[in-house]
């Protein structure tokens, strides 16, 4: 049985700066890195693979030099990488990007046997979406798991699944049987410091490259002719701006009785029952 | 008769037979749309069964129709089921746009009915509006973490979807006299494979609830230690709302991390927001700076809180916040005096 | 289980190790570099300008490559020296147009060079293993280094012979014995660096060059509040490398912050001038350490399958701003000295010794001991920075400035005022001593 982890090369979000003259984000210099929930999705492919001896085959859909996260990626001690790099990849929304993921991994299915579950992070850092792994569920008709926090317990021979996922109300405990995608959260675990025969390996390891073609992909519906959105616009969000400081170290109550006066003046606060009648007209 | 346009779908999230707020928010803003789409509705969709009152609110918060796809095994939200429902009805009243809430939930099913019905789905939107000469519906979302705003279209698929972010669109009042139509749907899910079976819910231990609250008082590290935390709670509990941290202040071990607001922490946009003792870095500001209202109590006049402040008061919080709790409860005890 | 197993292993990726493991990787030794940062560079700090004539020596046609390979910023065209008053500066200079076509030095941003560098020894037949840390040598019974322990789980890697690259911190050199005691407060300098983006057709104007080419200006004088220290500024291609240091020992003593002399030198009104508006611009701000203590504080620098190159063997003339060069040709040397020892099949302390030969027989060595006791010299002589700078600023001020005295009078004047702030014996027992310690 094969697994499959898709991963994303993202800028470090922590060092993004943002041009204030283009409203573009500055991307040079900035390191590039595996989106942090991906790492986690890749240390449970590689307990999988330890406990179990699946085989787990790593794959990104970007340019070129995503070859270095799937390098990094291989330091976990996993099978093969696959880069789905085309020109006609550019652009994807996550439409696309799963089309185009869905077929890399069907190759991989009919070269190395089936695949039964599928690891994705819960979002990347950059686009901020998550929808890629409920994309490649529907794709696959897979059973869906988002948000995994836990992973309960798993039996090999049945395929069945329990895993804890977070929802809003709080988090769920959910029996599955695979084929399943499943999207990580950080929580799931805490990534791994690769060995050194795994870091060399990795780091002499030349990931499979795949164009559309390879993959029998139509470009039409890859990267940006593929894709029903269009970003329009980017802009930086306005600033906003502060008001006034009605009082300066005066007595407290003094404070306080401002405080409140000025909070009259503000509309909204009607919208709240408490703030509404404490600050009621004295009629 | 045709319409120029299909209709606006909104999807009503509920468990336990009450309407997620976001759903109603997001009745608002189909309110607003629908005005620039000549002659369309907005329908709000129920699945489930037995949800007659969420049907009737509906129509009071806003809907001109309620789709309700009645089918008990719809009363538990179950991705997979809910992803062929709306999928089927989609393709039946083919509207134009499709709002679902940005709740975890919302996104792993939007991101699912999208991908089958090959349209295309922005996520996380924080703002919508309609092209007047396109007619074409534009959302805008944060991406790299808030830093920067993209504003998306659909031109071409239909329906246009969108998740939307809790608490970012105004909700209506409740009008009881709205009219509306309910369609009622008797659904039958198609003989499909079982893939999920939920066994529990596990709530969050703690009554954290600060993405709704009306109210958040909020401390940072010049609260000084646990203890600060408990003249803030008595504040917040005192106008209806809820504690937040900065993240110097859960660092510091004093109050639990699901109580952090900011980049790291929770995104959230109360009417009111007080900030005690906190300095105003970036990385919290941009998770509170869609509040109605920001008041900020420092002792440092230079702090850079101030200059996103509506409202600030320079002062040791210690003493100030203790004296607006006394100052709220005299006022709301004497009106709850007047009205009795 | 598989042991990991190189004939040699290189700990540090700057500069010293590429440079060794690029000469022994070229003729087949198989061997690895463990640099603990992110990348080669990653945390690496230099002014810099990189002198290329140690490159040219194990690199062809090395100006070609580092220009294609972005690996350098600008072709240093003029090389100043600015006498820092307090509100004045005396400007010493030069510019030559031989270096326009036959270049000797470049402006370099570390992260980019040795990441350049790496890739070079990659291709050369060499393993760069990132993120990874030697903390200490694998022994035989004997004692006897049979590899190196890393941080990493199964970590351990062994080898035949060790080059200790490591920069400025001995650490590894004491556990090899190589070295008895850390480093003193006085054998090293604290640097901090700012580097201020600036475009590039501003940085042409700014220092009157083309986009190619670069200049240099190194600052002495007021900037230090009287420490002994030497401040930069260097063009690179969009950007500015504004920094300077200090011997650790002063600066403790007079308990001034580090970032402080940067504000200092950046708040010169000349600096000012000259950085304009992009002063505050800044992108990254970067703090290490020099070796300073030179000859005197050179560790033994060859043992038994072990030797230490770089910085690690403090081979810095930073008069000169000379370190990266000397950590390049020491690679190579420690490289050149290793090849005859894997020949022979002798890889003693013995046979290594032929390593600190060629260090001094080479210009390296040579250098050190003619600048030895330039340290200790100023150190001892605080006159040279709290008195020359101002001193030379004041003179030539008034010998400049026309307002009607007649030039006997301006001289008399200026001979008073170098009286008046040191007295003429010393002053000529300051030439003199400066003379021997730099003779
Ligand atoms: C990648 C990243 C992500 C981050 N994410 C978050 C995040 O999600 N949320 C977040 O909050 N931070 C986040 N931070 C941290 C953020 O940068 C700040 O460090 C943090 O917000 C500071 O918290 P603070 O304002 O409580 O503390 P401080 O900055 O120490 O400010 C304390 C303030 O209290 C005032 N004060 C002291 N005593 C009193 C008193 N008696 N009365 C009134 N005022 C007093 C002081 O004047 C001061 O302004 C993040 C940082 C990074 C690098
Ligand atoms: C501010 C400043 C300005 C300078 N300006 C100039 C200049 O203009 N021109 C010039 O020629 N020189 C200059 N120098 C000096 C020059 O930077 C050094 O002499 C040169 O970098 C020495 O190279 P190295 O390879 O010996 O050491 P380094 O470049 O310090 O490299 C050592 C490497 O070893 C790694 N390492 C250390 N310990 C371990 C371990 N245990 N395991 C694994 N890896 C380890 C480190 O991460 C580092 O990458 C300057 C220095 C400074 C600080
Ligand atoms: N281009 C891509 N290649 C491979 N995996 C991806 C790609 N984009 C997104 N993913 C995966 O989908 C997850 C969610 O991404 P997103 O939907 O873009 O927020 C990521 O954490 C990755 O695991």
């Amino acid at each position: 049985m094969n697994i499959v982890v898709c991963i994303k090369q993202v800028p470090d979000t922590t060092n993004v700066r943002i041009d204030r003259k283009t409203n573009n984000l500055v991307r040079e210099g900035v390191p590039s890195v595996i989106n942090p929930d991906d790492m986690r999705a890749l240390e449970l492919a590689a307990q999988l693979k330890e406990k179990h001896g699946f085989k787990v085959f790593v794959v990104t859909m970007g340019p070129p030099q995503a070859v270095e996260a799937l390098k990094d990626a291989m330091a976990f001690g996993l099978d093969e990488a696959v880069l789905l790099s085309d020109r006609a990849f550019a652009g994807a929304d996550t439409l696309a990007t799963t089309y185009t993921l869905s077929l890399g991994i069907k190759k991989l299915e009919k070269e190395r046997g089936p695949v039964k579950l599928i690891l994705t992070g819960k979002q990347a850092v950059d686009g901020d979406t998550g929808q890629v792994g409920p994309g490649l569920a529907t794709r696959f008709g897979f059973a869906l798991g988002a948000y995994v926090t836990k992973v309960e317990s798993f039996n090999p021979e049945t395929g069945e699944l329990v895993i804890i996922r977070r929802i809003d109300r709080g988090f769920e405990k959910v029996k599955m049987k695979l084929p399943a995608v499943l999207t990580v959260t950080s929580e799931l675990n805490e990534p791994r410091y690769a060995d050194l025969p795994n870091l060399i390996r990795a780091i002499q390891y030349e990931p499979l490259i795949w164009n559309h073609k390879d993959i029998e992909a139509d470009p039409k519906k890859c990267g940006f002719f593929g894709s029903p959105t269009r970003v329009v616009r980017t802009n930086i969000p306005p600033a906003r701006k502060g008001g006034d400081i009605v009082s300066k170290n005066e007595e407290p109550e003094v404070a306080a009785e401002k405080l409140l006066e000025a909070l009259k003046k503000f509309e909204a606060v009607r919208l709240v029952e408490s703030l509404r009648t404490a600050l009621g007209s004295d009629e | 008769m045709m319409a120029k346009h299909g209709n606006i779908f909104v999807f009503v999230e509920h468990y336990n037979g009450h309407a997620h707020p976001v759903s109603w928010e997001l009745l608002g803003k189909a309110r607003d749309l629908v005005q620039k789409l000549e002659g369309s509705e907005v329908w709000a969709v129920v699945l489930g069964d037995g949800l007659d009152s969420v049907c009737e609110e509906a129509i009071h918060r806003g809907a001109d129709k309620v789709l309700y796809v009645k089918n008990k095994e719809l009363n538990e939200y179950i991705n997979y089921k809910y992803q062929k429902a709306l999928v089927e009805m989609v393709k039946k009243y083919q509207p134009e746009i499709f709002l679902i809430g940005a709740t975890l939930e919302g996104r792993e099913l939007a991101g699912m009915v999208a991908t089958e019905l090959q349209t295309g789905l922005t996520a996380d939107c924080t703002g919508l509006d309609i092209l007047p000469d396109k007619e074409l519906l534009a959302m805008t979302r944060p991406t790299f973490g808030g830093n920067l705003m993209a504003t998306i279209m659909c031109p071409d698929h239909r329906p246009q979807m969108a998740t939307v972010r809790p608490g970012v669109m105004k909700e209506l009042p409740p009008d009881p006299k709205r009219k509306g139509e309910i369609i009622v749907e008797e659904y039958h899910l198609p003989a499909i494979e079982k893939l999920l079976d939920i066994l529990e819910l596990i709530p969050v231990t703690s009554e954290v609830n600060l993405q709704y609250a009306p109210v958040v008082v909020a401390g940072g590290k010049g609260v000084g230690g646990p203890e600060g935390f408990k003249i803030l709670r008595e504040l917040a509990q005192l106008l209806g709302g809820e504690i937040g941290a900065s993240r110097a202040a859960v660092k510091a071990g004093w109050i639990s991390d699901e109580y952090q607001v900011g980049q790291t922490g929770k995104t959230i946009r109360p009417v009111l927001y007080i900030a005690c003792g906190i300095s105003g870095a970036v990385q919290h500001v941009v998770g509170i700076k869609e509040s109605e209202i920001i008041v900020a109590i420092n002792i440092d006049e230079n702090a850079p809180i101030f200059e996103i402040a509506d409202i600030g008061i320079v002062g040791d919080l210690h003493r100030v916040v203790p004296a607006l709790t006394k100052k709220f409860r005299e006022r709301l005890e004497k009106r709850g005096e007047v009205k009795a | 289980m598989n042991r990991i197993e190189f004939d040699v292993v290189v700990v540090g990726g700057g500069p010293a190790g590429l440079s060794a493991a690029y000469v022994l990787a070229s003729k087949g030794v198989k061997v690895a570099v463990i640099e603990k940062g992110e990348y080669p560079g990653s945390k690496s700090v230099m002014g810099g300008v990189l002198y290329l004539n140690p490159l040219k020596e194990i690199i062809p046609n090395v100006v070609e490559e580092l220009k294609s390979g972005k690996a350098v910023e600008r072709n240093v065209i003029e090389q100043n020296m600015w006498l820092m008053g307090k509100d004045g500066i005396v400007k010493i200079g030069h510019r030559n147009e031989r270096w326009k076509t036959d270049p000797n030095a470049f402006t370099v941003l570390r992260a980019n060079f040795d990441r350049w560098f790496a890739k070079k020894v990659e291709k050369a037949g060499a393993l760069v293993i990132p993120k990874t840390k030697v903390e200490d040598f694998l022994r035989d019974g004997d004692g006897k280094i049979i590899g190196v322990r890393t941080t990493r789980p199964k970590g351990d890697v062994y080898c035949r012979a060790v080059v200790i690259a490591e920069g400025v911190n001995p650490i590894l050199t004491i556990k090899a014995g190589l070295r008895k005691e850390d480093l003193k407060p006085n054998m090293a300098a604290v640097a901090v660096k700012e580097i201020v983006d600036m475009p590039e057709e501003v940085v042409n104007s700014t220092f009157g060059v083309e986009s190619e080419e670069g200049t240099t200006i190194e600052i002495l004088g007021s900037w230090s509040e009287g420490l002994f220290g030497m401040g930069f500024i260097y063009s690179n291609k969009n950007s500015v490398s504004i920094g300077c240091g200090a011997l650790i020992s002063d600066i403790r003593e007079k308990g001034i912050k580090p970032y402080k002399l940067l504000e200092n030198l950046k708040n010169h009104p000349a600096v000012v001038d000259l950085l304009k508006e992009y002063r505050t611009q800044t992108k990254e701000y970067l703090a290490h350490l020099i070796p300073e203590g030179g000859y005197y504080a050179m560790p033994k620098v060859y043992g038994d399958r072990v030797l230490v190159c770089g910085d690690a063997a403090m081979l810095v003339n930073s008069i000169h701003r000379e370190g990266s060069n000397h950590a390049i040709t020491s690679g190579r040397f420690a490289a050149e000295t290793l090849l005859e020892a894997l020949d022979a099949g002798d890889l003693s302390e013995k046979k290594l010794k032929a390593y600190e030969e060629k260090l001094r027989e080479s210009f390296i060595l040579k250098d050190l001991k003619k600048y030895r006791d330039l340290m200790p010299t100023m150190e001892k002589n605080r006159q040279f920075v709290e008195i020359y700078p101002d001193l030379a600023n004041d003179a030539i001020y008034r010998f400049l400035h026309v307002d009607g005295t007649p030039k006997w009078d301006v001289q008399r004047e200026i001979l008073d005022m170098v009286r008046e702030r040191r007295s003429l014996a010393s002053l000529s027992l300051d030439l003199l001593k400066f003379w021997k310690s730099v003779r």
